[in-house]
Order: structure tokens, then C-alpha cells, then sequence
């Protein structure tokens, strides 16, 4: 299978070569010997590992967003694209992991759903509580007020309050773990390039916004053709 | 005349009035047809205080105080009998058939009709229509033995309020019983002494004072108008007493919301006087410990073993938040007893000692409400604990109270309200006095325990004091040493001291010289940070929670024990309060928030400790918080954080010292952890590149630690004298006002001096005087006031043309500290 070309990625995404080589090499870490695909379980010890990612839930959301042709593997181009978006990507961007059912909003129940596991047992009106949370996250993220949280919504909340990405559950890298998966293993010198990248960051920040928008509603319109289609006739040839 | 003190009791009657229904409220009623009122604490505070009110009323009023009511007040009294009215005054004519021998000592007649064996007593003094103004007949009641004078009911009646008065004196320690009794059948006092319809006062729905106004308006009689308009007087007055009544009555009753040691100790000895052997008590005994330092940390407050009448002896666990049964005392395996201190399986949580009590022993529950409350006067040994002393006083008093003329020291009591109130009972109600005195001195757990688990508001201060002090003996010594560097300067060519003791004793002579004595400065801003916190706890005692309140706590218990994703859900939300307002920042401390937020600061996760920082660092605005930081120990974490790689949260970290580090205890812990060092560190950076940010709140922080002279000298030991030389270079106003601020704070040491003279900061200190920013001009002028000690520098200020500008500066009248530090920077500059 032709893999997308270094100089393709470097000009879609934000990653850049010695990113995108260490994400190669990672991959190919991963992926099985044949098929050039990573599994599901593979994929999950990854997000624990290396990410800290520990809820069942928020790693099958990861990995059904990184596998856009739902054929339960993700391949060489789903992984670089989604890992752009993953490690470096826009918040606005990072909506599709929560949204349950792919309709671009979060609905309440999808919130009750993704809570309901955050109150320590042993609390009193233990569901109360989480549709207590569940109107609190509401009242902050829902800034049209009709029930459930837009893309929109979700975009100006979280350029006021950037805690508030996690407020679903905690499932994206923080940027200490980012520069460490980036750079402490591909790199020696780590710590310049820590530097590098946070400057980079802050510089893409604003002129950034736009662009990655657009990518996301391709990402969607992607995901959606496969699905329709159906999975079988693309995955067979491979195997 | 007599119209203020029908007015008094009036009032006094109404608020008792109101305070009834409200406890019948909260208890249950009893289902006779007279409501009770009820033995507890707060009933007997307004008795007692309602006596006060009365004697006060006499003694201040005593004119309208024998205003005739319109109706008489009358009750089936249970402890006036007429042989207290005999005592000391001659033998009344119980041999003469009908015959009366009138005391004009005593002001009582006491006549017994020999035929009836009726006993009649009234008082000398006489109303309008001749009728005495007290009276106490006795009736038998038909149906029981004759004959016996235990089955006659002694019914007594009073139309002013200087009889009542010298009345209930009469009934002594039962002074208490007398009055409740009076008031559970007259509900309504001061409409029968108005001579209005009954539950005219008791009816919400009108102002009672109008109704009273019409109602007396009516009469036309010019005789019956004054004696109205003295009615009239007499219900404003009462209405006044009314209100006074009822604001110490809520006091009271706002404290019954939490249940701290002094409750529960007043709560016992009230109690513990219904103790006996005696069928009529409600219990055999009662006893208490307190509990040790490791079950505080639960809330326990003390061990309550409580013998009752009927039933086997108990141990109740009090705790914060109400009482309970627990397992008792055990043998153990060495055979020791141990107290067991898990709840019963069966026993409920009551919120007072009374109602679980009640719910367990039934002889108990029959009881506990006929028992009286024990009138003792009050006295002012109360703080003395020795008792003999107590036993003294009391007798004393007694005879005071009999003379039936309150002495000034009483009447001054009377008027004491409040905490004294509360010590007051202790010795009213027990007897055992030394024993209980002791006891109670025996409750209050350690300081530090105190501090910790029960927030006490006293031993904060206590320990403020102490810690006070403490600053005050360092001072002292200091003087000291400077006083003999002095002196070996005088005498010697310091030929044995070494150069940092010799620097120290020139920087004596010359302050010596320039009659200015920096040492009084420095214990002038230290003694400033422990005014600061000896302001600490003025917090009054909110009535009401706002809803806030509950909000604040339903989040806080989502940040204990939620996962992370909770966590930022509650941080997020709490930082939507308005946390600069001081209700939602007690609010957060008193529902534990503080500490867990403090807490999680040690965790993993970046997020969670940005959000805490971001609470932590606005509430920490406030005196009370930043004091409970400290006991917290929460400059340990905020100093680690100073390292950690993401730069937000170093700069939240920061801030948050530069709030905490008000406190002199938290700026002696940033010293301890090294966090000088880190702050200093933060300073690291070349002015006008992105991380400026981080150097302006590492500034910041070290400008306010940099209020203790230990601090500074950490300041200048780190090597920070270049570092902020080359951040006075920036042009942002932002980070040179707290730069400026550092120097300015240092510059009292003689140390710093040379060093900003030599670094050549200066310059930059004259160039800023020009600035724009009012701030950033006092922090200069007052550096440059506190640097131009020596010549070297004046001489420096004149060169840079700074002399225009400071003067300039003193045109600017609306800017006191600004005008202070630019005169003293003139002053000091002219001396060149």
C-alpha cells in the first residue's frame, strides 16, 4: 500500500520531518508485520502507555476517530494525519472524540455517558451528581443555550477557559507528555527542542484556526463515505 | 410615670412570646392546652435575660416602671407562698380572725382568713381605684383533701411593673420558674397590660404599636388620655426592650446551626443540674472527657456518660455535627477499659444532647421539662477559678439581691450582653462550680489541634498572639545586639570584629548620625504584617448562608471526590463565583475547600494544579485565607511548583506567593523551602522577550517577601542584584513597578545600597521618577529617599538630573505615600 509522502504531510499538517520520522518509526513499532495496520489493542497500549490515557471508553472514541474507515485498524495515513491533529491539532478539532454519535454535537446524554464514571463510589446520589456536573459542564459550554454543545460553542468556551477541554474526560495529551513522546525519544537534545516547540505553538495559534476547521469537516465527510459504503470490499483486498 | 415600665414588660413578653412559638416549632408540642415552654438552653437565656431586662427596666424607668397596666398579669403561681413574704418583717395576724398586719418594711400585707384557711397577701402600695397593685390569694381546689395546703393553688396578680419586679425576687433561685409560668399563660402580656384584645401581639399582620396607639387614642376622659399616653410610653419603651431581646435571643440561636466545644459544655452543665438521686431529676449523673487529639481529627469534640433513671449508663459521642450512642467502654485483652468509639448500630444522630437523651430514656423524656431553671445571681468571679472565692460571692450576692436595690456593679452587668453571658450560666446553673470550671479548661483540646480540626477562631488568635510576641522578644534582641555593636564601636577600633559586623556597626553610626534609625523601620513593616493579622477573624457570624454558600459546597465535595475530569468540571465552575468577594472565600475555607485545593497541588495532573492555582490565587487576596495557607503549610507545594517546566503554572505559582507572602508565617516558609532561590530565579530572562511574564510574577512575589529583612538578605544572597539590574532596562510598566518595589523594600539595607549604587541602577531609578504610572514614581522616589544615605549617591541623583523631577513630584497633593517618599528623597538629596 503507498503510504502518503513525507512532503504531502508536512504540507497538510503541522508536523514537521523529524516529527513525522519519529512518528514513522513509531508506527512501524506498532503496526503488524503483513497487514502494515495497527490493531485495536496495540493501539490502546499505546494512549496507556504513553498517553495516560486509563478510561475503556475515551480510548475506543481515540481509536474509532483515528480508524476513519471504521475497518477496526487504523492504517499509515489515518495515524499521521490523526496524530497531527492528536498532538498538535486545534481544540476545535479534538470535539470529535466526545461526540458519541457523530451528529457534531455533544448532547447531554452523550455527557451523562461519558461522566458517569468520574464520581468516586461511595457518593451519596451518586447519579444525581452526575447530572449535576452534567448541567454545571452545560452552563459553561453551551453558550447558545439549546441543550447541547457545538462546535461553536465549544471553539469560544475553550478559548476562555482552556481547562475546560478535559471536561469529558481526560483522553488528549498534555503538552509535557507531547514533547516527551515527540522529542525525548526521537532526540537527544531534548530540551531546545521543547523550546522549539512551544514557540512553534504559540506561533501557530492564531493563523492556524481557519485552516484546521476545514480539515476537520473533511475528516467527517470522509468518515461518513466510508460508513455508507460499507468496510467489507476495501479491507479484503488487503488480506 | 409608670407607663416605661409596663412598657418594658410588655415587650420583654412579646419577644418571649415569639421566642416560644419558635421552639415549639423545632420541639414537639406538648398536647395540653397551655403551650410550655421548654427546657433548653436558648428558653433559658431568654428567661434570664428577660430578668435582667426587668430589673434594668426598674432601675432605669422607675417611674414608669409602676405605670398601672390596664389589666392585671395573672398566674397560678407555683413558688410564692405567703410565708416568703413574712421574712424580715414582723409577724403577720394569723391569730386575728380577718385581721392583717401590714410591714412597711417588707411593703406586703399578709392576712390568713382563719375561717377559709385562705392566706391572702398584698402589696402595701395601692392603685387608682384602692385595690392593691399585688396579690396572692390562695384557693383550694375542691375536689382534693382539704385541709392541706399542698392542694391550693396560689394565685397571684400584678398591675405594674415594679411589683412584678420585687415579686419575682422574692421567688429567689426560683425566680426563672416564676417567670416562666407568668409567661406561658399570659402569652400575650403586653395586649392584657394595654388592656387590647388578646393576640393583638401575637398577630403579625398589623403593627401591634398602631393598633395600641388607636386603641388608647379613643377615650376622651382628660383623666383617662394622660394615663394612656403613659401607657402608650410604656409599650414604645417595651417595644425597644422587645427588639434588644430578640437580637440576643438570635444570636443564640444562629450559633445552635454547629455544635462546637462551648456548646456542648454549656449544653452539660445545664444538665448536669438536673442530676440526682431523686425521682424528680432526669438523670442519676453525668459525666464527660474530652477526646483525644486523633479523634478530633473526626469531628469528636468529647465523651458524654450519662447514668439515666431508668436505663443502663451510656457513653455519647459528641461530634461537629451532632450527638450519638457509641459502643462504650470495653475491656481490652491487658484488661484496661477502652472506649469503643464506633456509633451503635441503632442509635440516631440528634442534634442536641437533650433530644437523643430524650429519645433513649423515656423517665428522661417525662422530665426534663418539669425540671426548673435555677435562678443564682450572676457574679464576677467567674474567671477566677478558685472556688472558695465563688462560694463567697454567691452569698454575697444573695444578700445583695434580698436588699431589693440593685447595686451600680449589677446594673452594669445587666447590661453586658454576649460572652459573658455564656460564663455567666456556667456558674448559674451548677452548683459543683470548681469541679466544672475545670473541666471545661480540660475540653479545650491543644492549640494545634484546635487550629486544625475544629478551625477554632480562639486559638488562632491565640496562637497569633503567641507568635506575636514571639516577633516582638526577636526584636528586642536585636536592638540589643545593635545597642552593643554600638557600644564596641565606641570603644574599640572593632578590631576583633569581623567585616560583616563592621559593616553593621557603620550602618548604625550613620543612621545614629542622620537621626534616622532604620532598625525602627524594619520593625516598623514587620510590625505592620502582624497588625495585619491580628485583624484576622473579624469575620461576624453571618445570620444566613447565602445560596452561594451551598453551591460552593456542592462543588467542593465534587473536588474531593470526583476524578480528575470532575475536578476541572468543580475549579471550573468555582472560578465562575466571584471569588474576590469574602462570603464565597470563607465560604470555600469553611467547607474544607481550602485544603483539598491546597492538595491538589501535589498531584500529577498540570490541569488540576493550574485550576487550583487560579482559585488559590484570587482568594488568597483576602487576610483570613492567606492565614489558613499558612497552617496549611501550602508554600511548600506552591514552592515546588516554581520549577516546574509549564510556564503558566510557574506564573500562577508565583502570584499566589506574591498573595500568601503577606503573611509573615508564609514568608518565612517560601525562605525554608528555597523558594527565594526559585523566584529569583523566574527573574532570569532579557527584558521584552515573551518570558517577561514569568519574571513580572516572579517580581512581584519577591517584592512582597521581600518585606522581611531575613528575606532580603536571601534576596541579595542569591544574586539578584544583576537580574534586576537588567530588568530595570525593560520599558513594560508591569514588571518594573514590582522591580522597583524589591528595590525600594531592600534598599533599608546598607548591603543593597552600595550594590545599586554600584550596578548602576540609579540612573534608571531618576529616568523612571519621570514615568507616567503614579506607582511606579512613589516605589522610586522611595528608593532613591532610602538610597541617598551616603554621598556617593546624592551626588549620583544630582548627576542624572533627578532633583527636578522629585521636586516636580511635589506638586502632586492627591498621592500622600507619593508625596511622603519624594519629600524624603528632597530631604535626604538637601543634605548634600
Amino acid at each position: 500500500m503507498n503510504r502518503i509522502s513525507v512532503e504531502e504531510l508536512i504540507k497538510t499538517t503541522q508536523l514537521s520531518r523529524p516529527e513525522i520520522e519519529h512518528l514513522t518509526a513509531t508506527f512501524n513499532g506498532l503496526a503488524q508485520q503483513q497487514s502494515e495496520k495497527i490493531d485495536r489493542p496495540r493501539f490502546r497500549d499505546l494512549l496507556a502507555d504513553t498517553f495516560g490515557v486509563d478510561d475503556s471508553l475515551l480510548m475506543d472514541r481515540v481509536f474509532r476517530c483515528f480508524d476513519l474507515d471504521s475497518d477496526n485498524f487504523i492504517c499509515y495515513d489515518e495515524f499521521m494525519k490523526n496524530m497531527a491533529i492528536f498532538l498538535k491539532g486545534k481544540y476545535e478539532e479534538k470535539l470529535k472524540v466526545y461526540d458519541l454519535n457523530g451528529d457534531k454535537h455533544i448532547s447531554k446524554e452523550e455527557m451523562y455517558q461519558m461522566l458517569k464514571n468520574c464520581l468516586v463510589k461511595g457518593v451519596e446520589e451518586d447519579e444525581d451528581g452526575v447530572k449535576d456536573l452534567v448541567e454545571l459542564i452545560l452552563k459553561k459550554l453551551d453558550e447558545d443555550r439549546d441543550g447541547r454543545v457545538s462546535e461553536m460553542d465549544w471553539a469560544s468556551a475553550i478559548s476562555k477557559e482552556t481547562l475546560l477541554m478535559e471536561a469529558f474526560g481526560q483522553c488528549l495529551p498534555t503538552s509535557a507528555v507531547i514533547s516527551k513522546f515527540l522529542y525525548n525519544e526521537a532526540n537527544s537534545n531534548s530540551r531546545s527542542n521543547s523550546k522549539r516547540l512551544r514557540s512553534a505553538n504559540e506561533d501557530l495559534f492564531l493563523p492556524v484556526l481557519r485552516q484546521t476547521t476545514i480539515v476537520s469537516s473533511k475528516h467527517v465527510h470522509l468518515h461518513r463515505n466510508h460508513a455508507t459504503h460499507g468496510v467489507g470490499p476495501q479491507v479484503a483486498p488487503q488480506h | 410615670m409608670g407607663n416605661s415600665l409596663a412598657t418594658r414588660i410588655e415587650s420583654t413578653n412579646s419577644t418571649l412570646d415569639l421566642n416560644a412559638t419558635a421552639e415549639n416549632v423545632a420541639e414537639s408540642n406538648n398536647e395540653s392546652n397551655q403551650k410550655t415552654i421548654h427546657t433548653s438552653l436558648i428558653n433559658f437565656d431568654i428567661l434570664y435575660d428577660f430578668i435582667k431586662i426587668l430589673e434594668k427596666f426598674c432601675i432605669e424607668h422607675h417611674v414608669e416602671a409602676k405605670t398601672e397596666f390596664k389589666r392585671p398579669l395573672e398566674w397560678s403561681s407555683p413558688f410564692l407562698r405567703p410565708n416568703l413574704f413574712n421574712s424580715g418583717s414582723v409577724s403577720s395576724g394569723t391569730a386575728n380572725n380577718g385581721n392583717s398586719t401590714s410591714n412597711t418594711q417588707s411593703n406586703w400585707i399578709v392576712s390568713n382568713q382563719k375561717g377559709t384557711n385562705k392566706s391572702v397577701v398584698s402589696s402595701t402600695a395601692l392603685k387608682s381605684d384602692g385595690k392593691p397593685f399585688f396579690q396572692l390569694i390562695q384557693q383550694s381546689i375542691p375536689s382534693t383533701k382539704n385541709a392541706n395546703n399542698s392542694s391550693s393553688i396560689f394565685l397571684a396578680r400584678v398591675d405594674n411593673f415594679d411589683q412584678l419586679n420585687k415579686v419575682l425576687k422574692l421567688a429567689d433561685e426560683h425566680k426563672l420558674s416564676e417567670l416562666q409560668a407568668l409567661i406561658q399563660v399570659n402569652r400575650d402580656g403586653i395586649s392584657t397590660i394595654l388592656g387590647l384584645p388578646s393576640g393583638t401581639f401575637s398577630n403579625n399582620e398589623v403593627d401591634p404599636l398602631v393598633i395600641a396607639f388607636e386603641a388608647l387614642n379613643k377615650d376622651t376622659n382628660p383623666k383617662k388620655i394622660e394615663q394612656n399616653q403613659k401607657l402608650y410610653k410604656l409599650s414604645l419603651i417595651l417595644n425597644s426592650y422587645d427588639l434588644q431581646l430578640m437580637k440576643t435571643a438570635v444570636n443564640v440561636l444562629e450559633r445552635e446551626k454547629f455544635i462546637d466545644v462551648q456548646k456542648v459544655s454549656e449544653e452539660l452543665e445545664m444538665l448536669k443540674a438536673f442530676c440526682g438521686k431523686d425521682q424528680k431529676c432526669a438523670l442519676q449523673s453525668i459525666d464527660w472527657e474530652s477526646a483525644p487529639p486523633w479523634r478530633q481529627v473526626f469531628g469528636e469534640i468529647c465523651y458524654v456518660e450519662v447514668r439515666p433513671m431508668d436505663k443502663d449508663h451510656i457513653v455519647i459521642t459528641a461530634t461537629k455535627n451532632g450527638f450519638f450512642i457509641n459502643k462504650g467502654y470495653l475491656l481490652d485483652e491487658k484488661g484496661n477499659e477502652r472506649l469503643n468509639y464506633e456509633a451503635l448500630d441503632d442509635s440516631p444522630v440528634k442534634p442536641t444532647l437533650t433530644d437523643l437523651l430524650k429519645s433513649y430514656s423515656p423517665h428522661f423524656f417525662n422530665t426534663i421539662d418539669k425540671q426548673e431553671y435555677l435562678y443564682h445571681p450572676d457574679e464576677n468571679l467567674i474567671s477566677n477559678i478558685g472556688g472558695a472565692v465563688a462560694a463567697e460571692g454567691s452569698t454575697a450576692h444573695d444578700v445583695l439581691l434580698h436588699d431589693g436595690n440593685l447595686t451600680e456593679d449589677e446594673h452594669e452587668q445587666g447590661e453586658e450582653t454576649g460572652t459573658k453571658k455564656n460564663e455567666r450560666r456556667q456558674t448559674l446553673i451548677v452548683k459543683k462550680k470548681n469541679k466544672s470550671l475545670s473541666k471545661k479548661s480540660m475540653t479545650e483540646p491543644s492549640l494545634k489541634w484546635r487550629a486544625l480540626t475544629l478551625n477554632s477562631e480562639e486559638a488562632e488568635l491565640k496562637q497569633k498572639k503567641s507568635a506575636k510576641s514571639k516577633m516582638s522578644a526577636d526584636q528586642k534582641v536585636r536592638h540589643r545586639n545593635s545597642n552593643a555593636m554600638g557600644n564596641s564601636d565606641e570603644k574599640s577600633a572593632a578590631g576583633g570584629i569581623n567585616g560583616r559586623k563592621n559593616s553593621d556597626d557603620k550602618k548604625n553610626g550613620l543612621n545614629k548620625m542622620n537621626g534616622h534609625n532604620f532598625e525602627e523601620e524594619y520593625s516598623h513593616s514587620e510590625s505592620e504584617l502582624s497588625s495585619e493579622e491580628e485583624l484576622t477573624e473579624k469575620r461576624q457570624e453571618t445570620s444566613e448562608f447565602p445560596a452561594e454558600y451551598y453551591q460552593i459546597q456542592k462543588l467542593v465535595k465534587y473536588l474531593r471526590c470526583g476524578n480528575q475530569t470532575a475536578t476541572i468540571i468543580a475549579i471550573c465552575s468555582l472560578l465562575d463565583f466571584d471569588l474576590s468577594n469574602e462570603y464565597n472565600q470563607s465560604a470555600i475555607r469553611d467547607v474544607g475547600g481550602l485544603d483539598t485545593i491546597v492538595n491538589l497541588l501535589d498531584t500529577n495532573d498540570p490541569k488540576c494544579k493550574i485550576g487550583a492555582l487560579k482559585i488559590l490565587k484570587e482568594i488568597s487576596k483576602n487576610v483570613q485565607i492567606r492565614s489558613a495557607i499558612s497552617d496549611l503549610d501550602g508554600m511548600q507545594p506552591l514552592v515546588e511548583l516554581l520549577k516546574d517546566p509549564n510556564e503558566e503554572l510557574k506564573c500562577l505559582a508565583a502570584e499566589t506567593i506574591a498573595h500568601c507572602a503577606k503573611n509573615s508565617r508564609n514568608r518565612r516558609s517560601v525562605r525554608k523551602y528555597g523558594g527565594i532561590k526559585k523566584l529569583v530565579r523566574l527573574l532570569k530572562v532579557d527584558p521584552g522577550t515573551n518570558e517577561e511574564k514569568v519574571a513580572i510574577s516572579g517580581a512581584l512575589a519577591l517584592s512582597t517577601c521581600s518585606k522581611s529583612a531575613k528575606n532580603k538578605e536571601a534576596i541579595r544572597a542569591v544574586g539578584s542584584i544583576p537580574l534586576l539590574a537588567n530588568l530595570l532596562k525593560s520599558q513594560n510598566e508591569s514588571i518594573l513597578i514590582p522591580v522597583v518595589g524589591i528595590l525600594q523594600e531592600c534598599a533599608s539595607d546598607e548591603n543593597y545600597r552600595v550594590a545599586i549604587r554600584s550596578s548602576g541602577m540609579i540612573k534608571f531609578l531618576v529616568e523612571n521618577l519621570a514615568s507616567k504610572n503614579e506607582e511606579l514614581q512613589t516605589h522610586c522616589a522611595s528608593a532613591i529617599f532610602k538610597c541617598a544615605e551616603d554621598d556617593d549617591t546624592r551626588n549620583l541623583v544630582r548627576k542624572y538630573e533627578g532633583l527636578t523631577p522629585l521636586v516636580n513630584l511635589l506638586d502632586n497633593l492627591g498621592n500622600k505615600e507619593l508625596l511622603v517618599a519624594a519629600t524624603g528623597a528632597v530631604w535626604k538629596c538637601a543634605q548634600n
